[in-house]
């Protein structure tokens, strides 16, 4: 009998707690979906926008912009004229091939510096760390428009203007990436260090073997960041690229903006579309790192 | 396999000296414990020797070499974690595989050595998966492994079995044994478990705030205690202290206790003073409900099926013993105690030096 009632309970327990799961949603989590819909769709719909009207000719863009009609919105003709403009006569891949270089750049100087800098801070004894480390977030409080022209002219004094590397060069230590990589290290338990140096590794393959494999999340956090805040830029690519050939995409669809002589509103549009593209591309192939919990097990 | 030898060891960090002057002396292929209670330097102790912590004053003497100033990878050691320390993202088999690698050994020696140890261990099965995907006894298991794959001289675990449930720490303790005895390898365990210390080493240390208290066989220390702490520290459950003034009785000395009861009589072996204090250490299992002796008050009745623990009020003191069987006392008994003179451990009550 009593065996009876043993199997049974944790049957109902686990039958009561799946039909809970199925059960009808709660109004508060209700509520919770519909403002995270309206949420999605403030910040969706300026893109998706953009993205339409793309695909319409610059007079159609200017004829259905009053009155307010649904054409305003859709393409009524649509149309790739915008796109093929960019790319023959503006020389969008050429714009679009200087700002990937200047991201790439970007992105691998400072994940190198970060990860170096960070395991430094995090894991080595060495005197004044904590104060430099302090000294190095401070730098965090400093704006670029402050040091506008004093970087101009370290870097125009360097023979740099006008180069790639003037692009991403001023900028390959950041102190928020350092910071993130610090923290990531910091979470690893020490153990690890201790059973690889028993192990026979020193500290270089302790950083490279041990600690890096297990900053993934954090690092992929750090080149999504990076490749974002580069790709975006455009006063420090404004002041120091004065090659147009050179000038990355984002300067050179601002241009399109104050075309004196006639609109070009089709091409800009379409031109915006398509670099948040790669932006797009990114945040999907790296968010299932940058969600994941770090350092799930192998410690208890 | 090795002899180590520890030489006058001390470390400080700042002002602050966690170990004073330690000399301990392991002999080739012998099962030591270092025990005590927590902050006593032992694990301190064993990162020294690991190689994890450099050495404030005197010398580590691994297989003859004095290695001071060796890294950790140079000492051929190998290290069991207290939290296993596996690598979270390599396979059992590349954990395994890792200080092999470090030693630019061949694939080949490798994969044969990994599949030698994995076959000590019953690890065959686990080789390809990931530290998460086992459970913490064959995460422990594996953490052996990484130490067995590289045959080294010795052997260091950092109270490797505090992180298993009751049941999995005694097997485990078993499987440990059973190790030392096939491989005959030098091993420094510590633990703040004395059971587990007891059960497994060939010799313990025992050790306070950073001194060693004393070293010996399990039974030694059980037996024949240097000092009150390490009575009362040695044996589940542990030791009684009993604090008697010494009197003069008709067949000679006797212990009186606070509430001036007659405890016992002193062995005839023991030269103590009329009126010293002293703590009269007993056994649980020594001390026993008779029909006459010092009257006791029952606190707490615990069968635990092959014996029952009792724990009694004795003058304010509490006390305990073991009765062997089940026992028919309950709460607020009154009962008398009895215990064999010469099995009581008499320590002087001021130094805790046993006398």
């Amino acid at each position: 009998m009593s065996e009876n009632v043993d199997t049974d309970l944790p049957v109902a327990a686990i039958q009561s707690s799946a039909l809970s799961k199925r059960a009808p949603r709660d109004p508060v989590s209700l509520i919770g979906t519909i403002s995270l819909s309206l949420i999605a769709f403030a910040f969706a719909f300026p893109i998706a926008w953009a993205a339409l009207t793309s695909l319409k000719s610059t007079s159609s863009v200017i004829a259905t912009r009053y009155p307010l009609t649904v054409w305003s919105f859709f393409p009524p003709h649509p149309t790739l004229e915008n796109y093929v403009f960019l790319f023959n006569e503006l020389k969008l891949g050429r714009h679009l091939l200087n700002t990937a270089i200047a991201s790439s750049g970007q992105v691998l100087l400072v994940v190198i510096t970060s990860t170096l800098a960070g395991y430094a801070f995090a894991r080595l004894r060495f005197p004044g760390r904590e104060g430099l480390f302090a000294l190095t977030l401070l730098t965090a409080f400093i704006p670029l428009e402050v040091i506008l022209v004093p970087l101009y002219q370290v870097v125009s004094g360097m023979g740099l203007t006008s180069t790639y590397a003037a692009l991403f060069l001023p900028f390959a230590a950041q102190p928020f990436g350092i910071y993130l990589m610090r923290q990531s290290f910091r979470q690893i338990p020490p153990e690890l260090d201790d059973a690889a140096r028993v192990d026979g590794a020193g500290t270089w393959r302790i950083f490279w073997r041990i600690a890096m494999p297990n900053v993934r999340p954090a690092l992929a956090t750090l080149v999504l960041i990076q490749f974002i805040w580069s790709w975006n830029a455009y006063l420090w690519p404004l002041v120091i690229m004065q090659d147009p050939d050179k000038q990355i995409v984002q300067v050179m669809l601002a241009g399109l903006k104050g075309s004196p002589n006639y609109s070009l509103d089709g091409p800009l549009f379409a031109g915006l579309t398509f670099v948040t593209v790669p932006l797009v591309v990114m945040a999907i192939l790296l968010q299932r790192y940058y969600v994941r919990g770090l350092m799930t097990s192998g410690i208890r | 396999m090795a002899n180590v030898n520890v030489r006058k060891l001390v470390k400080s960090f700042g002002d602050a000296t966690v170990l004073r002057g330690i000399d301990v002396d392991v002999r080739d292929g012998e099962f030591l414990s270092l025990v005590g209670p927590s902050g006593c330097g032992k694990s301190t102790l064993l990162r020294m020797i690991a190689g994890l912590e450099p050495i404030s004053a005197g010398d580590i003497v691994i297989d003859g070499k004095v290695v001071n100033g060796l890294a950790a990878k140079d000492r051929d050691i190998a290290m069991v974690f207290q939290n296993y320390a596996l690598y979270p993202h390599m396979t059992v088999r590349e954990n395994m595989s890792f200080a092999l690698e470090m030693r630019g050994l061949s694939k080949a020696e490798i994969a044969a050595s990994v599949a030698s140890a994995a076959a000590i261990l019953g690890l065959e099965a686990l080789l390809d998966r990931y530290p998460r995907q086992m459970s913490g006894g064959q995460q422990q298991r594996v953490a052996m492994g990484r130490a067995i794959v590289r045959d080294p001289k010795v052997f260091l675990f950092d109270e490797p079995l505090s992180n298993l449930d009751a049941k999995l720490r005694v097997q485990m303790r078993t499987e440990i044994k059973d190790l030392h005895a096939r491989l005959g390898s030098t091993i420094i365990y510590v633990t703040h478990d004395q059971l587990e210390a007891m059960t497994m080493a060939d010799r313990i240390v025992v050790m306070r705030a950073g001194v060693i208290e004393q070293i010996g066989t399990p039974l030694d220390l059980y037996d024949r205690p240097g000092n009150s702490f390490v009575g009362s520290f040695i044996g589940s459950p542990a030791m009684n202290l009993v604090r008697c003034t010494v009197a003069g009785g008709d067949t000679g000395p006797v212990c009186v206790t606070a509430g001036n009861q007659i405890l016992a009589r002193l062995p005839v072996t023991k030269q103590v003073a009329a009126g010293a204090t002293v703590d009269v250490g007993i056994r649980p299992e020594d001390l026993e409900v008779g029909a006459s002796g010092p009257h006791a008050q029952v606190v707490v009745v615990e069968p635990t099926g092959p014996e029952t623990q009792v724990t009694a009020s004795l003058d304010g003191q509490i006390v305990r013993l073991v009765v062997k069987g089940r026992s028919s006392l309950n709460r607020g008994d009154k009962i008398s105690l009895r215990t064999d003179s010469e099995k009581l451990h008499i320590f002087d009550a001021e130094t805790g030096t046993r006398i």
